[in-house]
C-alpha cells in the first residue's frame, strides 16, 4: 500500500460555502442553481467570482460540464478537473484542489454541483436513458431497477452473512429523518418510524422505498484556499486534514464482496494522511444513499467490526440523541439528494466545524469525517477535515 | 514504422459470447496462462493478464450469492427475482430466477442455469437444483 503524504495534511483549507435550490427549484436550470451556490460560497468565502481560478464540477449530464460551468460563470480557470467517479467525486475534488493549490497552479478553486433530478426530469426515464447511453449487457438482461437492486442485493447479502434484521437498515432512516427535522433546508422532516418504513412500498427487496434516498433539486459548492490565505479571509477556516480515495468494480456482478466495500482503503489512506482514528471523529457525514450505506460505512471506515455495523449503530445512536452523531443535515434519505450527493457532505461539515450548524450543532465539533460513495457502492472517497485546533 | 498489430485468431470477446447465446449455446471463458475462469467476457484476463482465453461450457451448476425480487410499479405479476450466482467455475453471474418455486429460493441455495427467450434474446435463467 502506496504511503500517504502527510506533506499535504492542513495544507489547504475550505473558506466559502452556498446552497442553493434544494428541494424543488421549479422554473430554474441546473445551471442557474449551481451558479446560485456558487456565487454564495464565493461571497462566503469573502471573494469575488473573478478571484476563481480554479474550478472542479461533474455531472451525470452535462457532457463538457468544465466547459459548461466555466462558461456560465464567466470565469477562464487556470486548473479544471471534472473527474467524475460518481457521487463521491466532490470528495474526491478536495485532493485534486489540494495538489494543485499546493503546486501553485491556482490560488482559489471553486467546486460547484448542481441538479434538478426532481423538477427537470422522470427519475425513471433517466435510468432508461442512462442505460441506453451505457449499455451493461451482461446485467441488463436480468433487468435489475438499477441503482437500487444493486444496493437491494448488497443488503439482502448482509443480512444473510451477519444476520442485519430490516429493522436497524429502517433505523438508518429513522436518525436521518430526525436529523432532518432539525434542518429547515431538509426537504422531508416529517416524523418516520421504523414501521413507517418497513411498510413503505417495496422497490427492490428488502430496500423500500424509506431505504432510498430523495430524488430531489438541489446545489452545493465550496471554495478552497492555500492555508495561510485561509487565515485572512471571512470565516474560520476549515482544513482538510486526510483525503483517501479507492475503487473495486463498475457493476455489481464485479464487486469482489458484496459485505466489504473500497471504503476499508480509502479510509485507511484519509486517516493515516490525517494522523487520527476514528475514534478521534466527531461527526461523520456518510453519503447515504441507501440504508445498507451507513451500516458498511461504518464497519469499513472502522467505527466498528464487520458485520456488526446494524447492531453498533442501534447500541451508540446515530440520531440527534445518540453519541455519534452521521448525517446531521438528514442526509440523502431526508435532506436533499439530487444526483451526485457528496458534495453536500462537506457544506453540513463546514457548518458543523464552524459552529454554524444553527438547530443540529453538535457541541464542541473539531473534526468532521466525510465520506462518499460513487457508482454502485464501486468508489469510495474519505475525507477527514478539522478546524484549526486540530492541526 | 511502428503500428498497432491486431492478433489474427483473437476473436472480439464481447461479440463472441452473444453470439454463442444467439445459438442458444452458453460459454464462459478460461485463460490459458492461469487456468482461471473468466467473466464478464475479456480481451485478456483480468487476473494475469495473458492474452489467450479459450471458451468453455459450464457445467451449470452453482450457488445463489445474493437475490433481491424487483417490485414492478405498478403490475404485481411483472415483478421478478434477480439474483447474483456464483458458478462451481469461480465465476458470479447475474440472472433471473425462473421456473414454479423461484421465490422459495434463498441465498446459499444450489441452481442450476439454463437460458430462455425474453425480449427476443436468450438470457441466464436459474432454478434450484434439487
Amino acid at each position: 500500500m502506496t504511503v500517504a503524504s502527510k506533506a499535504l495534511r492542513g495544507s489547504v483549507a475550505i473558506t466559502g460555502v452556498g446552497l442553493a435550490g434544494m428541494g424543488e427549484a421549479k422554473g430554474y436550470t441546473e445551471l442557474e442553481i449551481l451558479a446560485q451556490a456558487a456565487h454564495a460560497a464565493v461571497a462566503d468565502a469573502g471573494l469575488a467570482m473573478s478571484d476563481i481560478d480554479g474550478l472542479m464540477t461533474a455531472s451525470f449530464n452535462r457532457f463538457l460540464p468544465g466547459l459548461s460551468v466555466a462558461e456560465y460563470l464567466g470565469i477562464a480557470p487556470a486548473y479544471i478537473d471534472t473527474t467524475n467517479v460518481g457521487g463521491s467525486s466532490y470528495i474526491a475534488y478536495l485532493l485534486s484542489a489540494a495538489l494543485a493549490l499546493n503546486a501553485g497552479l491556482c490560488n482559489a478553486v471553486l467546486v460547484a454541483y448542481g441538479s434538478t433530478a426532481r423538477t427537470q426530469r422522470d427519475f425513471r426515464d433517466h435510468i432508461r436513458y442512462r442505460a441506453q447511453l451505457e449499455p451493461q449487457p451482461y446485467e441488463a438482461p436480468a433487468q435489475p431497477f438499477n441503482p437500487v437492486t444493486s444496493y437491494a442485493l448488497a443488503a439482502a447479502r448482509h443480512m444473510h452473512q451477519f444476520g442485519t434484521t430490516r429493522e436497524q437498515l429502517a433505523q438508518v432512516a429513522v436518525a436521518a429523518r430526525q436529523w432532518a427535522q432539525l434542518n429547515p433546508d431538509a426537504f422531508m422532516r416529517t416524523p418516520l418510524s421504523i414501521d413507517d418504513v418497513l411498510s413503505a412500498k417495496p422497490i427492490s427487496d428488502p430496500l423500500t422505498l424509506r431505504d432510498c434516498c430523495l430524488v430531489t433539486d438541489g446545489a452545493g459548492a465550496f471554495v478552497m484556499t492555500r492555508a495561510d490565505r485561509a487565515r485572512d479571509l471571512k470565516n474560520d477556516p476549515v482544513y482538510v486534514l486526510g483525503v483517501g480515495s479507492a475503487q473495486s468494480h463498475r457493476q455489481i456482478s464485479s464487486m469482489p464482496d458484496l459485505t466489504e466495500t473500497a471504503a476499508v482503503v480509502s479510509g485507511q489512506r484519509a486517516f493515516q494522511m490525517a494522523g487520527l482514528t476514528p475514534d478521534q471523529i466527531d461527526v461523520l457525514q456518510l453519503y447515504d444513499a441507501f440504508t445498507i450505506n451507513v451500516i458498511l460505512f461504518l464497519e469499513d471506515l472502522g467505527f466498528c467490526k464487520k458485520g456488526e455495523g446494524g447492531a453498533f449503530l442501534e447500541s451508540v445512536g446515530i440520531g440527534p440523541s445518540g453519541s455519534l452523531p452521521v448525517n446531521t443535515n438528514g442526509g440523502g434519505l431526508s435532506c436533499v439528494h439530487s444526483g451526485m450527493y457528496g458534495v453536500f457532505t462537506i457544506v453540513e461539515a463546514v457548518h458543523q466545524l464552524r459552529g454554524s450548524a444553527e438547530g443540529r450543532q453538535v457541541q464542541d465539533a473539531v473534526t468532521a469525517l466525510c465520506h462518499g460513495n460513487g457508482g454502485v457502492l464501486a468508489s469510495q472517497v474519505t475525507a477527514v477535515l478539522g478546524t484549526d485546533q486540530a492541526l | 514504422m511502428n503500428h498497432a498489430t491486431f492478433v489474427p485468431g483473437l476473436l472480439p470477446a464481447e461479440k463472441t459470447y452473444f453470439d454463442f447465446l444467439k445459438e442458444g449455446r452458453w460459454h464462459i471463458q478460461r485463460c490459458l496462462g492461469c487456468s482461471s475462469c473468466v467473466f464478464y467476457p475479456r480481451q485478456y484476463c483480468p487476473h494475469c493478464g495473458h492474452a489467450h482465453l479459450e471458451w468453455i461450457t459450464p457445467a451449470g451448476l452453482g450457488t445463489v450469492y445474493s437475490l433481491s425480487k424487483v417490485h414492478h410499479p405498478t403490475d404485481a405479476q411483472q415483478s421478478h427475482v434477480v439474483a447474483l450466482v456464483d458458478l462451481d467455475e469461480g465465476v458470479r453471474v447475474m440472472g433471473v430466477l425462473g421456473g414454479n418455486n423461484s421465490l422459495a429460493v434463498r441465498i446459499g441455495d444450489r441452481v442450476r442455469a439454463a437460458l430462455e427467450l425474453f425480449a427476443g434474446e436468450n438470457r441466464l435463467v436459474f432454478q434450484a437444483e434439487s
